[in-house]
């Protein structure tokens, strides 16, 4: 069989659930993966990981430096786990503190929301 | 197996000048698995434009460590678009994103853009076709966690939301049991230019 592995992300799922009339993408996905496989007489196994991110793919979706997630690790501000001598950040972890992050940015900026939506 | 990287989208100047569109962009676009970008150029001329007491977009981004995509080569190139777009041409490939967020669309030539694989593409109707309903839930929230002088309400932020994103409160209508404020602004005629969908590809591999 020509691809030998599918990977359905959360975003795959929840980018579905937005428009739920229409068949999900991920769905018609595996049931082709599956299709193929079976054609080829090959056992499909189904199973899940915990979804973790590199200290650099943090840095690439925040637009953040690689120094700066580096300091942010270091201070705690953002937890990774290490995996052997590597940092590696929890995809749950790294939502947690886009999402602190983006709070402090809304109060911040709260006066020029309010003016801009309001004013 | 690898993680697919998240899609580029680099910010005009008209788009970072516009604090709500900025935020939900900004805040969103991890939330929904892409990220924004914008170059010095954009972000000075963001500044000519906003508002006279507006927090400056380069406060904005020091503060929190937000790092500029380079500054691209426009010498001899983009023939076919005006002068004073080509800078930002120029950087939207030099960050290497895909999507171009602009309000003028029609302000970029449609074969610069197909040269360079960039789409132009409207905020409005790159937000509501992908910013996931979690998303823009989510940022709803911090809007209304962010405001408390005075207290506004999530159904509140969403129902304003539609004046400037009619398309975005269109395709989350249902999330308040709330009617959209009306839009002052007619709806600009060209909403996208280029080649790339806007819409999520399958990331499956």
């Amino acid at each position: 069989m020509s691809m030998q592995s599918l990977t359905i992300t959360p975003e795959d799922v929840r980018a579905a659930q937005d428009r739920p009339s229409t068949q999900p993408a991920w769905l018609d996905q595996i049931a082709s993966y599956v299709q193929r496989a079976a054609a080829e007489g090959e056992l499909v196994t189904l199973t899940t990981k915990r979804r973790m991110l590199t200290p650099a793919q943090v840095a690439d979706r925040t637009g953040m430096s690689r120094s700066t997630i580096s300091r942010k690790i270091a201070s705690g501000e953002l937890r990774a786990i290490k995996v052997g001598n590597r940092n590696r950040i929890p995809y749950e972890e790294y939502l947690r503190f886009w999402k602190a992050t983006m709070g402090e940015l809304v109060e911040v900026t709260a006066d020029d929301l309010r003016a801009d939506l309001f004013g | 197996m690898a993680e697919t990287p998240s899609t580029r989208v680099f910010l005009d100047a008209n788009v970072i000048a516009k604090p709500v569109t900025r935020t939900l962009l900004m805040a969103g676009g991890p939330l929904s698995d892409f990220h924004v970008t914008w170059s010095l150029t954009a972000e000075q001329e963001a500044i000519r434009h906003m508002r006279p007491r507006a927090t400056s977009p380069a406060v904005i981004r020091e503060r929190f460590d937000f790092m500029l995509s380079p500054t691209g080569d426009v010498a001899g190139r983009f023939a076919a678009t005006s002068e004073s777009d080509r800078q930002i041409l120029a950087d939207t490939e030099a960050s290497g994103a895909q999507f171009l967020i602009t309000e003028d669309v029609d302000d970029f030539a449609e074969e610069d853009l197909i040269a360079l694989g960039i789409s132009a593409v409207n905020p409005d109707l790159f937000l509501s076709l992908r910013l996931t309903r979690d998303a823009y839930s989510s940022v709803i929230d911090l809007f209304a966690r962010g405001q408390v002088a005075p207290p506004t309400t999530p159904s509140e932020f969403h129902s304003a939301i539609a004046r400037q994103h009619p398309k975005l409160f269109a395709a989350h209508a249902d999330l308040y049991d709330v009617k959209p404020m009306k839009s002052p602004h007619p709806t600009p005629t060209v909403l996208f230019r280029g080649m790339h969908p806007v819409q999520r590809p399958h990331l499956g591999k």
